[in-house]
């Protein structure tokens, strides 16, 4: 009897769980992980304190490893031991948001250089 | 453990600094615990109109990765237009209430962002013929740099800039067409930029991508084997496309 009882239970939760909304929280979350290590960098011109940082190879959590470009902020990106950002051939690691955060001068007027977002944290080696 | 030091241990040093928070703030019993009283007095401390940031933060939003409560301008499209014409600013810590955009420091426009990062003005009547320098004014102050000239160009007869339509590539060649290039443009990747100006037909456009500034310092990691986006921009005296054009290439 106790053990129908466990049963049933079990089997009501497991059912409530799987038609519960995702919370908020998880709903807000934009941030996706990264690794890599370092080739080159070039500083933001126009949006100072920036840095673009090209990363060879660059892992995203996907199957597919890639090579691009990332940004570094001294405004807005926390900075983890062992504190080598934009240092060729160290390894970087953390999060990214997605978006434009690197502009850089041309003639009248700056462009945002693509990039494949902005990290939010990284530590290096 | 020392003192102020975060280590996210709740312990003696921890409590100890509760309780003096506690008596500071006339909570009884000042016992070091954080307990619903505690809580109620730190709501209703951080919902103190004297303790929230200032009224600016929240009207002028930065722009990802910049920096907070300073007004910055990157950008007018398009680049030539005619006074009258609707122009769009890129930029950052813009005001959702009040902004003054300035042409050459004078003949100011009032205008309004609904996201800190983007701003449409409408270019004065009254302006003549020639390059306006842009900056734009708000609480948090002038976006006005010396190192870094937004400009527009007032004409009667404006041209658009260029526009890539597609983009292809063989071997190290890539080959844009489109339209608004001209007899020096000057092009500009996420692999760097051409050593110089290179010419058109107006209609096509050709550079080889061996010969951009970064193209080497990234390919001797690279060594050919990763897939990578490309991203191009083309440049020239009439402006520069607005979003870059992107292409998947093996590097």
């Amino acid at each position: 009897m106790k053990k129908k009882q466990f049963i049933v239970t079990a089997f009501s939760l497991i059912l409530i769980g799987l038609f519960l909304p995702i919370s908020s929280a998880r709903a807000l979350i934009t941030e996706d992980p990264f690794g890599g290590i370092v080739s080159t960098s070039i500083r933001c011109t126009c949006s100072a304190g920036n840095r673009w940082i090209w990363f060879t190879p660059l892992y995203l959590g996907g199957p597919v490893v890639i090579a691009g470009p990332l940004i570094y902020s001294s405004f807005s990106t926390t900075l983890y031991a062992d504190l080598n950002i934009a240092v060729s051939g160290k390894w970087h690691i953390g999060d990214y948001r997605p978006g434009r955060a690197c502009w850089i001068r041309v003639r009248w007027f700056c462009l945002p250089l693509p990039s494949l977002g902005l990290m939010t944290k990284v530590g290096t080696n | 453990m020392p003192p102020n030091v975060a280590y996210g241990y709740f312990g003696p040093l921890t409590r100890v600094a509760v309780a003096r928070w506690q008596t500071a703030n006339g909570i009884t019993p000042a016992v070091g615990y954080f307990g619903p009283i505690s809580r109620a007095a730190i709501v209703t401390e951080t919902n103190t109109p004297s303790n929230l940031s200032p009224s600016t933060e929240i009207d002028t939003p930065a722009a990802l990765g910049m920096r907070a409560n300073q007004v910055m301008l990157f950008r007018a499209f398009p680049f030539e237009v005619r006074s009258g014409d609707v122009i769009s600013l890129d930029g950052s810590g813009f005001s959702k209430t009040i902004n003054k955009i300035y042409f050459n420091d004078s003949n100011p426009v009032d205008a309004t962002s609904t996201d800190g990062i983007t701003l449409d003005v409408r270019v004065p009547l009254i302006l003549s013929e020639g390059e306006y320098s842009l900056s734009v004014s708000n609480t948090l102050g002038s976006s006005n740099n010396p190192d870094i000239a937004i400009a527009i160009k007032v004409m009667n007869n404006p041209r658009s800039g260029p526009i890539i339509e597609n983009a292809s590539i063989v071997g190290d060649t890539v080959t844009l067409t489109g339209s608004g290039f001209t007899s020096a443009n000057n092009i500009i990747t996420t692999l760097g930029n051409s050593s110089g100006p290179i010419s058109s037909d107006g209609v096509t456009l050709t550079f080889r991508i061996t010969e951009l500034s970064m193209y080497n310092e990234i390919r001797r990691f690279t060594l050919g084997n990763y897939k990578v986006a490309f991203w191009i921009y083309v440049e020239n005296e009439h402006g520069a496309n607005k979003e870059p054009y992107k292409l998947e290439i093996m590097i």
